[in-house]
């Protein structure tokens, strides 16, 4: 064999021996985990619980959205007279028809706000005074008319044929003759006027009429204003024209076939109400209120396309509007304690493994320091995460909502040491369970999913089917979510009665948990 | 096979590390550990040995308070197994079948870890700690990784682990497995220097010639009984093939040959025959060494020359297969 021969079998027999090796492997892998009944049922079980639970939860949304209770204050005395679809009052009685929502109305923002505080309503509209006779002058579409033509006509009146126009066109135009103002001076403040597009006459319209020419108008529209809702108004106006010199003697044929932006114009204010939420409220269920309400009032205003620029400002009952991560925040910071279920559970059951607790057993320790120091120094790895989280969460907006800085320190101590000490109990009572690392580590994922999804720390529990909202409300992640955005979102103070009971329920379920873990630790233990 | 004893009985209290009397353990209807008896003295080296299974490691489990027995009693310096299991405890120290501790400390760590869940104090215990690390060779280690070791020196680490708290009596079980002759060479010497000291040893071992080495007195338990009991001399004595002797003797042939056939009448002699290729005369005889005198002095009367003896010692491995039918690795 020739020495490149035998550099070539020795190169391939490296790699046929890494080949080997890696089937080895992951056969080895395999056979372990196919070995492994627990590890397998929770590998293909873990995936097949998370979707199963965001199904619910999604599925059950759409059960759910009849449940937001929506305030109505109407601060209006105006009315829109030509227009009965702006009456607020008709508005009202839409909302309050809808099944998605319960509609309540206030005499006050005040009375709302109260409401709002209260949590009898997750939102209230706001109409300010004035909002019908906005919405009735920006009903009309401004035009400017400017007659360019120096020629007269024989047969026709281009005077009548304007009368004409604007009669026809009154209930939604209101069309000024602008023709004794210079063109330029109105072009060149158009920005500053209050019209929405200039209607200019050419030259020789007149002549073009009489010999029976094609003849042709020019619109002027505002930059912002749609190009389809500007093709709108040309469209109505060339149809008006055209049927008023409708005539035998009359073959011409009106058109307004150019549009000119006029440069730097820009829309009016639109007409404004607004939207108040409670800060508590999860971003999530602003938005759907936000979409709906806006929508329906869009919709019922804005019934062809001549629609009426409308928008709704987003305020907040008290103080500044939530940001997002002020909002998320409260459940975010439990999520450290969360995953040291995780750890405790793999690090009880490797010392188990490894015969540590044998090992000791020959020492002096005795079980309640062992369950106690793991106790203490997984609070201390909570707190430590808790710390860096925080620090965090702060740089990227949190911007938490409190009573006062000792009730908010107290109070999140005492909730991440109840809820940790929870979650260590846990550990314990699962430790006998998954017996070993290996299926410990994917196992807890069964527990975890559920007290995750649906505490309401990753979706509002609104969200939920009612089903599913009545296990949310069971389980001890949601009363430490509801004690952290206590005192973190919503600005109680820690001897606030709800707080109060939330602390007592996670205290209860935490002695529970703690019993039946010890009980099974020191019965695995030995 | 009936036990064999040898001065056990004479022992005062104070001179006994270990007592246990018709001790069980059972686990369900298998019967781990099935009413055992045996004394071990302050400052010996204990020898307990038996196939896999045999309820050796069930036993320590017992005596070491990690397991309540079913019934009997165990005491430990004169202490209850069970009703005084923390005085038992600040008397042993253990040194598992198995390499137990973190592997994520360092050995200093792991070192100052178990000697402080024994309460000893700070600065005796880094002394100790210290003389300890010496004395297995684990100086230039001190700060390394238990899990970066080599097996040889987590050996070593989990016997020195047993050692922090410096226990009276000192449970070793399978102190040398799976080491090379080196190591195994100096864990003996330290367990010498142990029982220099006056420690009590609880040694397990599947390894014969340690525990001929290292043992005062075995004992031998197979199916959870004590089948066997005595110094190591004494089991080779007593039970066995015997020792080898070999003779070459000058006579009538015919003389030797009906020489021998008589002689296995004798009770110490297993067996006895000649061999035409070598011409050479094998006995296996119980304590044939001791006996080698008479041996010959019966050849002689008979008329015939012993010129030549050489002598094999019966081994531990002997008397073990004797009694159990096993190897200790079966």
């Amino acid at each position: 064999m020739s020495k490149r021969k035998e550099n070539n079998k020795q190169i391939k027999g490296d790699w046929t021996a890494s080949i080997s090796r890696l089937f080895v492997l992951t056969k080895k892998n395999l056979l372990r985990f196919w070995k492994n009944p627990k590890a397998l049922g929770f590998l293909i079980g873990i995936p097949i619980m998370y979707y199963l639970i965001v199904g619910l939860i999604f599925a059950g949304a759409d059960e759910g959205l009849s449940n937001y209770n929506i305030g109505w204050v109407d601060d209006d005395s105006t009315s829109a007279v030509t227009h009965p679809q702006y009456d607020l009052d008709l508005i009202y009685e839409i909302f309050d028809d809808m099944d998605e929502i319960e509609m309540t109305k206030y005499d006050s923002k005040d009375e709302a706000i109260e409401a709002a505080l209260n949590e009898e309503i997750d939102a209230f509209i706001y109409f300010p005074q004035g909002f019908e006779a906005d919405l009735e002058d920006n009903s009309y579409i401004d035009i400017a008319f400017w007659n360019n033509d120096t020629s007269t006509s024989t047969k026709f009146n281009i005077s009548s044929m304007l009368d004409n126009l604007v009669s026809q066109t009154s209930s939604f135009f209101k069309i000024t003759n602008e023709t004794e103002t210079d063109l330029n001076i109105l072009l060149n403040n158009f920005e500053n006027s209050e019209y929405d597009g200039i209607l200019i006459l050419n030259n020789n319209f007149s002549k073009g009429l009489d010999n029976d020419w094609d003849v042709n108008m020019s619109y002027l529209y505002r930059t912002d204003l749609s190009y389809a809702k500007s093709g709108y108004i040309i469209g109505v106006i060339e149809g008006i024209i055209n049927s008023y010199f409708n005539a035998p003697s009359y073959n011409s044929t009106v058109s307004i076939p150019i549009f000119y932006p006029v440069p730097g114009s820009t829309l009016p204010d639109p007409v404004e109400y607004e939207m108040f939420f409670l800060q508590s409220v999860s971003p999530t269920t602003k938005s759907i209120i936000q979409n709906l309400v806006g929508s329906v009032i869009s919709g019922i205003i804005n019934t062809n396309p001549l629609e009426i620029d409308i928008s709704y400002e987003v305020k907040s009952t008290v103080g500044e509007e939530v940001n997002y991560m002020t909002y998320q925040a409260p459940g975010l910071i439990l999520y450290g304690p969360m995953t040291i279920l995780s750890f405790a559970v793999i690090v009880l059951t490797s010392e188990k493994k490894d015969g540590i607790y044998k090992r000791l057993s020959s020492s002096e320790v005795k079980n309640w320091e062992l369950v106690s120091s793991s106790i203490l120094a997984n609070l201390m790895l909570v707190f430590m995460q808790f710390a860096i989280g925080a620090t965090i969460l702060f740089m990227f907006g949190w911007n938490p909502i409190i009573y006062s800085p000792l009730d908010a320190i107290i109070g999140v101590m005492i909730a991440m040491f109840l809820f940790s000490f929870f979650i260590l109990a846990l550990a314990f009572a699962l430790t006998p369970i998954f017996k070993d690392p290996d299926t410990a580590g994917g196992g807890v994922w069964v527990i975890l999913i559920p007290l995750m999804m649906m505490s309401g720390i990753f979706f509002p529990i609104e969200m939920f089917g009612e089903s599913m909202q009545a296990v949310a409300n069971v389980l001890p992640t949601r009363f430490a979510v509801l004690i952290l955005q206590g005192l973190l979102l919503k600005g109680l103070p820690l001897t606030d009665p709800s707080i109060l009971l939330n602390f007592g329920l996670l205290t209860l379920y935490s002695i529970v948990i703690f019993a039946i873990g010890i009980k099974a630790f020191n019965k695995f233990k030995r | 096979m009936s036990k064999t004893t040898n001065e056990k009985d004479d022992l005062n209290n104070e001179d006994i590390a270990i007592e246990v009397i018709e001790l069980k353990k059972y686990f369900d209807d298998v019967k781990a550990v099935d009413n055992i008896s045996f004394k071990v003295k302050k400052g010996e080296c204990f020898g307990f040995l038996g196939p896999n299974g045999a309820g050796k490691t069930t036993t320590i489990n017992v005596i070491a308070c990690y397991l309540k027995p079913t019934d009997g009693i165990a005491r430990v310096d004169n202490f209850d197994v069970v009703k005084e299991a923390n005085e038992v405890k600040k008397h042993i120290g253990i040194c598992p079948q198995e390499n137990i501790f973190y592997d994520e400390l360092s050995v200093y760590q792991n070192l100052m870890f178990f000697g402080k869940m024994y309460n000893v104090d700070k600065i005796l215990l880094k002394n100790r700690v210290e003389d300890l690390i010496k004395k297995v060779g684990l100086e230039e280690k001190r700060k390394t990784k238990a899990e970066k070791l080599s097996g040889g020196m987590k050996r070593r680490l989990n016997l020195i682990i047993g050692l922090v708290h410096d226990p009276d009596i000192l449970f070793l079980d399978e102190p040398t497995a799976g080491l090379d002759p080196q190591t195994r060479r100096l864990i003996w010497d330290y367990i010498f220097e142990l029982k220099s000291r006056n420690r009590t040893i609880f040694l397990t071992t599947h390894y014969m010639d340690e525990a001929d080495i290292l043992s005062d007195r075995l004992a031998i338990i197979d199916h959870g009984k004590i089948i066997a009991e005595g110094t190591p001399e004494h089991l080779k004595e007593t039970i066995g093939k015997g020792d080898l002797l070999t003779l070459t003797i000058e006579g009538p042939k015919d003389t030797l040959l009906s020489t021998i056939e008589e002689m296995k009448n004798i009770d110490y002699i297993l067996d006895a025959f000649y061999s035409e290729d070598d011409m050479i005369t094998r006995i296996n005889a119980l304590d044939g060494l001791g006996k080698i005198g008479k041996i010959i002095k019966f050849f002689t009367g008979k008329e015939l020359q012993v010129i030549d003896v050489g002598v094999q010692r019966n081994s531990l491995e002997n008397v073990f297969l004797t009694l159990t039918g096993r190897s200790l690795r079966e």
